[in-house]
């Protein structure tokens, strides 16, 4: 059984919690409740597996990480599903001036973004893409390592029966005051359940008060705006 | 004035002997099973005329046909009938010339004034470069040393007028001299014949008996000038040094331009990147030695059949490394098939810049093994040069216009950079009053003393827009529920009226989205706040 174990462990199939605990440093997320989940914060380096829908304040989640990283070094984005509004991005403190965007599919992705993250010139590379196999993250992994720079996968909430070599999984749903973040997988450390990152102090905007969103929802119609009053209702009052 | 000649009597046989040697070492390492190994050594030891198509006279020719008994200026049948197996090869001054200006590209590095004379020989100017070598000797080893490189067979000879030069040089001095005593007296040793080669005036001389130059010394000038013609007066005037001569000097080129016959064809674009690889080497050196980098090359690529395709090659950040330049037009051109089996390739560089040297942090802990503009440069290589894009706010009120990306990558100082911040930053506060955001920033105020990340939220900007932005807005399919709004975009009445009310809207599947209505109340979905 042991001997089993160690050639798992050659492998680098299985790993030991205590193995990279002291390696791995973090950089602080912005969020209070998702740095102490996580232990201090997203780490600096490596592959992190985002599962999410897209829309659901996933970037606003990374945001704050990203501008810090575009302080230090550029920030890539590889094959974002639409265009990136250079005023949100603004808006949110990232140095735009270090942002790339490339649109590229299938194995020119991946290959832009070793060669970015391998670079030393990149802190953070954002890449959507939907398929990988172990040995493109065991890849992108050293390119992490050689170029100390984090990969962000952004790929949607699809079962994926492949487990990959990344350091952070994070699974994300949305919630009315932000979003609900887990965490499946990560290296020196335990799967944390469920838990909610509320992000309303730096977006107030993007929360909505519980009526609205379970009765409310059904009955404002599409084509009206919360200041408009029907018309009906209107004669009604008169 | 010393003066220096350098004549290379059989440069276009030269060329050609060097390209085969080439040839049969290439065929030796790559496939040496193939039978073409052997024909390098065949090829030298092969018989080679190369003949002058107006007079039909051998005026080159290799050992193999001088064994043979084929010698210079024999008629062309004479040689054929001599020797049967005898390749003949027509003269190409056109040829010769090209060679001799890469000699001259050569030779330049080192010795200033020199000067193209036809298509077989260079005058040196050499009173100049005498004082920088301190002396003929370390002058004469250098040239030894550059021409020695070229494998070509040259004379040489100096003295104190081009022409007297010239005319020692083709007589085989072979000698750089300089005591005008000695030179004298070999000048004067010359046969007439070698100086003047006009018919007449080689008759004229005969029938006064001259044979050699000193004989022509003795005689006045005014004594010359009613026997000979003008011309004769000059050419004598020009080598004694009492008349000078009209020299045009070589000037470098101010672009990089090198077109290279290959020696096959070659119909793979992994074959082709070796001789590019040639061509590489010496834009590098080009580039080196006058501290220049470039931005852009063009690769020529000539058919056999005709036609040409040709391929811009950009880097972000001026370059000057042959390897650099090596690794993008192989990225480049790694998707490519040629039509046609190539034939010859030209390289040229027009786009060039000062080089510049990027400062690294002395503290910084790891080095970039690419700074960013490098890196740019390969992924444009790579995906096309649209597909790489930054981003960019520009003064407008529409989204779509606002948030235009752009493509083009140049090195911008850091004081340009940091102006660039200030004005955008300064754009933001023209915001109207209700729009801004006091209570998250007051909240972030509060806390920044002990986070150091929050004081990239402090410049948080007043306006809210989605960070995914669709290309073109999508008519509006699905329920939503309006959350915020309206933000009224009203703009473009110069062109085509825009009018749209901005909402910030959640769905069905919770996705925030930004939609808006037109001024015909359709309903459009704009983008996505991730």
């Amino acid at each position: 059984m042991t001997q089993v174990i160690e050639q798992l462990k050659n492998k680098a199939l299985v790993w030991q919690g205590n193995q990279f605990a002291a390696t791995t440093d973090y950089l602080t997320s912005g969020y209070q409740a998702l740095d102490s989940a996580l232990g201090g914060g997203l780490p600096a380096k490596g592959v992190i597996d985002v599962r999410t829908m897209m829309g659901i304040g996933e970037l606003r989640l990374l945001l704050p990480y990203l501008a810090c990283a575009s302080s230090k070094a550029a920030v890539v984005f590889i094959a974002p599903p639409s265009l990136m509004s250079a005023e949100s991005l603004a808006s949110a403190g990232v140095d735009i001036k270090q942002v790339v965007v490339l649109s590229a599919d299938g194995d020119d992705a991946l290959w832009c973004a070793e060669q970015c993250l391998k670079s030393g010139s990149c802190a953070s590379v954002v890449l959507w893409h939907q398929q990988f196999e172990i040995h493109q993250i065991r890849r992108l992994n050293l390119a992490c390592e050689q170029g100390e720079a984090s990969l962000f996968i952004m790929r949607s909430l699809q079962p994926n029966t492949v487990s990959l070599p990344v350091t952070l999984t994070l699974s994300l749903a949305p919630t009315t005051i932000g979003i609900n973040v887990s965490i499946d997988k990560r290296k020196a450390g335990a799967p944390v359940a469920q838990f909610s990152v509320d992000m309303t102090e730096f977006w107030p905007e993007f929360a909505i008060e519980d009526n609205i969103a379970s009765t409310d929802a059904e009955r404002i119609a599409v084509h009206r705006t919360s200041n408009v009053v029907p018309f009906i209702e209107f004669k009604r009052r008169a | 004035m010393l003066w220096g000649y350098l004549y290379f009597p059989q440069l276009q046989l030269d060329l050609l002997t060097k390209l085969n040697g080439k040839l049969s070492a290439d065929g030796c390492n790559s496939d040496g099973n193939d039978g073409h190994s052997g024909n390098g050594q065949k090829a030298n030891s092969k018989p080679i005329a190369i003949i002058d198509t107006q007079h039909h006279q051998v005026i080159q020719l290799n050992p193999a046909a001088e064994q043979q008994g084929v010698s210079l200026m024999m008629g062309l049948a004479t040689a054929a009938a001599l020797c049967n197996e005898l390749h003949v090869i027509p003269y190409d001054k056109r040829l010769e010339q090209q060679e001799l200006s890469r000699i001259v590209e050569h030779l330049y590095d080192n010795v200033a004034d020199i000067a193209c004379d036809g298509a077989t020989g260079l005058y040196l100017r050499f009173g100049n470069m005498l004082r920088l070598y301190h002396g003929m000797a370390p002058l004469a080893a250098k040239l030894h040393q550059l021409l020695g490189g070229l494998a070509v067979r040259y004379h040489y000879a100096s003295a104190y007028s081009p022409k007297a030069a010239k005319v020692l040089a083709e007589s085989k001095f072979d000698c750089f001299e300089e005591d005008k005593n000695s030179i004298d007296k070999a000048l004067a040793k010359l046969p007439v014949t070698h100086i003047f080669k006009q018919t007449i005036e080689q008759q004229q001389l005969a029938r006064l008996g001259i044979e050699h130059l000193s004989q022509l010394q003795q005689l006045s000038i005014a004594d010359l000038s009613k026997r000979f013609s003008q011309s004769f007066l000059h050419d004598y005037l020009r080598l004694m040094g009492k008349k000078l001569m009209n020299i045009k000097f070589y000037q470098p080129k101010p672009h990089f331009y090198y077109h290279l016959e290959l020696l096959y064809e070659i119909s793979r674009v992994e074959v082709l990147l070796k001789p590019v690889a040639l061509v590489l080497d010496k834009l590098a050196h080009f580039l080196l030695v006058r501290s220049y980098a470039s931005h852009m090359l063009t690769l020529t690529c000539y058919y056999r059949d005709g036609g040409d395709i040709r391929w811009e090659i950009h880097s972000a950040e001026p370059c000057d490394s042959a390897a650099q330049w090596h690794q993008l037009i192989a990225l480049q051109l790694a998707k490519i098939r040629f039509t046609q089996p190539v034939v010859a390739i030209a390289l040229d560089c027009t786009q060039l810049a000062l080089k510049t040297s990027m400062t690294p942090d002395l503290f910084a802990a790891n080095v970039p093994r690419l700074n960013l503009l490098t890196l740019v440069s390969l992924l444009q290589a790579k995906l096309g040069q649209e597909h790489v894009q930054k981003l960019n706010i520009n003064a407008e009120h529409q989204p779509e216009l606002a948030n235009q990306m752009i493509s083009v990558w140049r090195a911008d100082n850091e004081a340009n950079k940091r102006n660039v911040l200030k004005t955008q930053c300064a754009a933001f506060q023209h915001f109207p009053e209700h729009m801004t955001r006091n209570k998250s920033q007051n909240s972030l105020q509060d806390k920044s003393d002990n986070k150091p990340q929050d004081k990239y939220f402090l410049n948080h900007s007043p306006i809210l827009r989605p960070s995914y932005l669709l290309v073109t807005p999508e008519p509006l399919t699905e329920r939503v529920s309006i959350i915020h709004g309206p933000e009224r975009i009203e703009t473009g009445w110069w062109q085509q009226t825009v009018v749209r009310d901005y909402f910030v809207a959640y769905n069905e599947q919770k996705q925030w989205c930004w939609v808006y209505r037109d001024h015909e109340s359709r309903w459009f979905l704009h983008g996505y706040f991730g």
